[in-house]
């Protein structure tokens, strides 16, 4: 694990990250997200244990997103890498902090993956610093020891992308995916209009069998990309694959930096494989490599510590999406266990939640709309999320309880879950200020719906 | 005995003492709404006033005809497609504001006829053609994409015109004062502020007989408001609602031509998606109208009078009282979006897509839902009449629609895939 390989491949994966992150950046500020998503909102639902996240000002949060986009780019070039990596991990991870209904499987992959390339070597090769190092001889001290890394790093890195897509297939293996082809039969329907492939689209069976295409890459791509003779017609594939979700959903980057990502299971040095056949091709002579330590790999008690908790790195992104096995039921509904699990595009919830605030002293009842706190954007995500629901409800009856005295708080959550016939998401009749947050199973959330859920066809 | 007597005196007293109060009240509150109640009082509990009318009954026959031939309403018989749905809903859009354009010119005839003449029948005329402008209007209002909307609902074409025509919620009687007295319209309407001019300022220079202001006496147009008295200040309210009739006019015929094929033909741009990016785009940003039934209809018109919202009602028709018939007709233009363009929900709509794609229980469920709203609102007395029970009732028999749309039409469960307003350009997993 220790052992030296040529740091070319996280050279080039640095820059990509770098770049599509702070393309990212770029995107929340050009679209207004910055605003509609983190600075509008006046009410923000809290991360458990971290209610105390402040939420910058507007001019603050916009000069936060500016920065992080140069520190992305400072990231790409390893320029200054030791501080300009962990300040940018941490403003990833600060703004996923800000408001839960943001929450997206790719924003936590990126944070993932920023506090990974924080934490490696990655400046080693084709970095401003290297370059600087080998010009200045003073700063030689504080630079990379040379063009190698651990091949642990390689390992952690594959396995983290390889996690992401054996988790994502084992969340789709289910009756709604499998059996029913939804909800891509739902989201297939806006993208009639797209040339040439819109109208396939609506042909009967094809969102089943797209749904198990997606199915069958998630489950088998890290298996063909693992293999010498299979890997780059799978890469390939991924190219082609994440291009396609691309064009059919709205979801952002997370394409980019999934083909990216998909690179690290190439040799470690496949970026100077690619540069030498391309010199070949020109004519010129390749350059010599650099030379691979032999012998065996140093060791030292620093370099086992980290080794150690690399292996409890990868045993925790096991386990967490694993978790959901311990509440039983379906995660797709009650969601105990549904965040950070790589469950991607496998569930269509819409919701309508009305919370009903009784004074205790006069029995009076108010019902109040989410809207009343809430942007559209958040309460659709929190109407199907119990959590947040529970969240809202204490708010509410914070505020209620100011003005009226004691209160009981309750909610009706009628959910549809991947165009079923909605349902009741929470028990009406739990006063919700009795319940607190935590992560034993919660029994004021009213089992999942059965049945299969209705056929929906694309059409023009 | 004496008790008994004290008691009787006092209630007596307090029966004859309890008008006058309330009537000063009426004339000395900053904003003095009938039926609005101020921020943390129970509104609900107080009696609505009846509204003020002109004492005799109009000729209906006396309304002249719009200039306008709009025709019968538009009914696609077209089988489903969505370039189908986005042309039958831009077919009915047109077709209102046409018939809210021949309304908005009926309306000026008549206030210019009350201006010059200053009788009562006049004066019931012109109320006459009020009521069928704002009926018009209840229409239209439901048809919320394009220009005639407001930036936030549809960020791609909206210019809100709509707040030219009628600014409700954010209507202010103390505007339509100042305009009264001191004439800043004369200096153009692009001066005069969307609070007061359009339906609310007419509705209020036809309706309104009191002679007092709703400014503060400190303000300068309460200062000189009470130097505009008698003859006067009937004159200068009847000088402001010609030129508000007129600007009215200038809007509607603006609306109009938004759509008209000879003008902005705004029809033709939604064919093409023009600056929505994408048929869906522009399917989402259509489909968001309906969500008119839940915010305006549901929170803002009836929320706070059935009592289950502790904002102070703020109604949409302070001073003519027809704000059932506006739900009324919002209503009906509802189905006219979701079912069809005619008169019974026939022709192309959102339900003709459910039913294409697989949907056809969904379709009638909503249906459904709406038939009992409208139904309910159809049973509904006058605002002034009805009890906070009934408008809690009305309030829950819309509030089902208004959820099924939210839970299963629209949002991430959508079978159509209709995100919901402020959520389509957002990252999703």
């Amino acid at each position: 694990m220790l052992a030296p390989v040529d740091g070319a491949w996280l050279a080039v994966y640095r820059i990509a990250f770098g770049l599509a992150l702070g393309v990212s950046m770029q995107r929340f500020l050009a679209y207004g997200w910055v605003d509609t998503l983190l600075v509008s909102p006046r009410y923000k639902f809290h991360y458990w244990g971290f209610s105390w996240v402040p939420c910058l000002a507007r001019g603050e949060m916009h000069a936060l997103f500016w920065a992080l986009f140069a520190l992305g780019l400072c990231v790409a070039a390893g320029f200054l890498f030791r501080v300009t990596a962990p300040l940018f991990a941490l403003g990833l991870t600060y703004i996923q902090l800000v408001d839960v209904s943001t929450y997206l499987n790719h924003y936590y992959l990126a944070g993932l993956l920023a506090w990974l390339f924080a934490l490696s070597p990655a400046a080693r090769v084709w970095s401003v610093d290297a370059w600087l190092a080998r010009k200045v001889p003073f700063l030689r001290r504080f630079s990379p020891e040379g063009p190698h890394v651990a091949f642990a790093w390689h390992a952690l890195f594959r396995c983290q992308i390889g996690l992401v897509y054996v988790f994502a297939s084992l969340a789709k293996a289910q009756s709604d995916w499998l059996v029913h082809g939804q909800p891509l039969g739902m989201w297939l329907g806006a993208s009639t209009s797209l040339p040439v492939v819109g109208k396939l689209f609506t042909l009967p069976h094809v969102p089943l069998v797209m749904s198990w295409c997606g199915f069958l890459f998630d489950a088998t791509i890290v298996l063909w990309l693992s293999m010498a003779r299979t890997r780059k017609l799978a890469y390939l594939v991924v190219i082609g694959f994440h291009v396609m979700t691309r064009a059919l959903f709205d979801i952002g980057m997370f394409p980019i930096i999934m083909t990216c990502s998909a690179l690290v299971f190439f040799p470690a040095s496949w970026p100077r494989d690619v540069a030498d056949r391309v010199r070949t091709w020109l004519g010129r002579v390749a350059p010599l490599r650099p030379e691979v330590p032999s012998g065996a790999p140093r060791t030292s008690t620093f370099r086992r510590i980290a080794l150690g908790l690399g292996v409890l790195y990868v045993v925790f992104q096991v386990t967490m999406p694993l978790r959901t096995f311990l509440y039983g039921g379906n995660v797709l509904w009650h969601e105990q266990g549904m965040r950070y699990s790589w469950r991607v595009m496998v569930r269509a919830k819409g919701g309508a939640t009305t919370f009903f605030v009784k004074e205790k002293a006069t029995g009076k009842v108010w019902l109040v709309s989410p809207r009343q706190y809430l942007t559209a954007y958040q309460e659709n995500e929190m109407s199907g999320q119990p959590d947040l629901i529970l969240e809202l409800a204490h708010t509410i009856g914070e505020d209620y309880a100011a003005r009226f005295g004691p209160v009981e708080v309750r909610a009706e959550s009628t959910v549809s879950l991947n165009g079923r016939r909605g349902a009741p998401l929470v028990d009406p009749d739990v006063d919700l200020l009795t319940v607190h947050d935590g992560i034993a199973p919660a029994s004021w959330i009213l089992p999942s719906p059965g049945g299969a859920p209705p056929p929906t066809r694309p059409v023009l | 005995m004496k008790l008994q007597r004290f008691s009787r005196s006092f209630l007596a007293l307090g029966g004859a003492v309890l008008p006058a109060v309330l009537a000063f009240a009426c004339h000395t509150t900053e904003e003095p709404r009938p039926g609005v109640a101020k921020k943390g009082t129970a509104s609900t509990a107080d009696p609505l006033p009846p509204p003020f009318d002109a004492g005799v009954v109009p000729d209906a026959a006396g309304l002249p005809e719009g200039p306008y031939a709009c025709g019968a309403p538009p009914v696609s018989t077209a089988p489903f497609t969505k370039a189908a749905l986005l042309g039958a809903t831009a077919d009915c859009a047109a077709y209102h504001l046409c018939r809210f354009a021949n309304a908005a010119h009926v309306l000026r005839t008549t206030v210019d006829a009350e201006a010059k003449d200053g009788t009562k029948e006049s004066r019931a005329l012109a109320q006459l053609a009020w009521q069928r402008a704002m009926d018009e209007w209840s229409h239209s209002a439901l048809f919320q994409f394009g220009p005639v909307a407001d930036k936030a609902t549809d960020k791609y074409h909206g210019r809100s015109l709509r707040t030219l025509v009628h600014a409700w919620p954010d209507t202010s009687r103390c505007q339509v004062e100042t305009q009264v007295v001191l004439k800043g319209y004369q200096g153009g309407f692009d001066l005069v502020f969307p609070s007061s001019r359009g339906l609310f300022a007419l509705e209020y220079l036809l309706y309104y007989p009191g002679t007092d202001t709703a400014c503060s006496a400190s303000s300068q147009a309460g200062g000189a408001w009470a130097s505009l008295v008698g003859d006067a200040q009937t004159k200068a309210k009847r000088d402001y609602a010609v030129a508000a009739a007129g600007d009215l006019v200038a809007q509607a015929d603006t609306l109009r031509k938004v759509w008209a094929p000879d003008g902005e033909n705004f029809k033709a741009k939604l064919l093409a998606f023009d600056g929505y990016g994408n048929e869906q785009e522009a399917l989402n940003v259509v489909a968001w109208s309906m969500f008119y039934v839940e915010q305006e209809v549901k929170d803002l018109k009836l929320g706070s009078y059935a009592g289950f919202q502790t904002a102070p009602p703020n109604p949409e028709t302070a001073f003519a009282r027809v704000d059932i018939e506006n739900i009324r007709t919002n209503l009906r233009a509802f189905r006219e979006l979701y079912a069809g363009c005619g008169a019974a929900g026939e022709g192309l709509g959102f339900d003709d897509w459910l039913v294409a794609s697989g949907n056809g229980a969904l379709a009638k469920e909503l249906l459904d839902l709406y038939t009992q709203a409208q139904a309910a609102a159809d049973a509904f007395p006058p605002f002034y009449q009805a009890s906070p029970q009934q408008f809690a009732d009305l309030y829950l028999k819309i509030r089902p629609l208004a959820n099924l749309l939210k839970t299963q039409l629209f949002g991430s469960g959508s079978p159509l895939n209709l995100k919901l307003p402020a959520s389509a350009a957002s990252d999703t997993d």
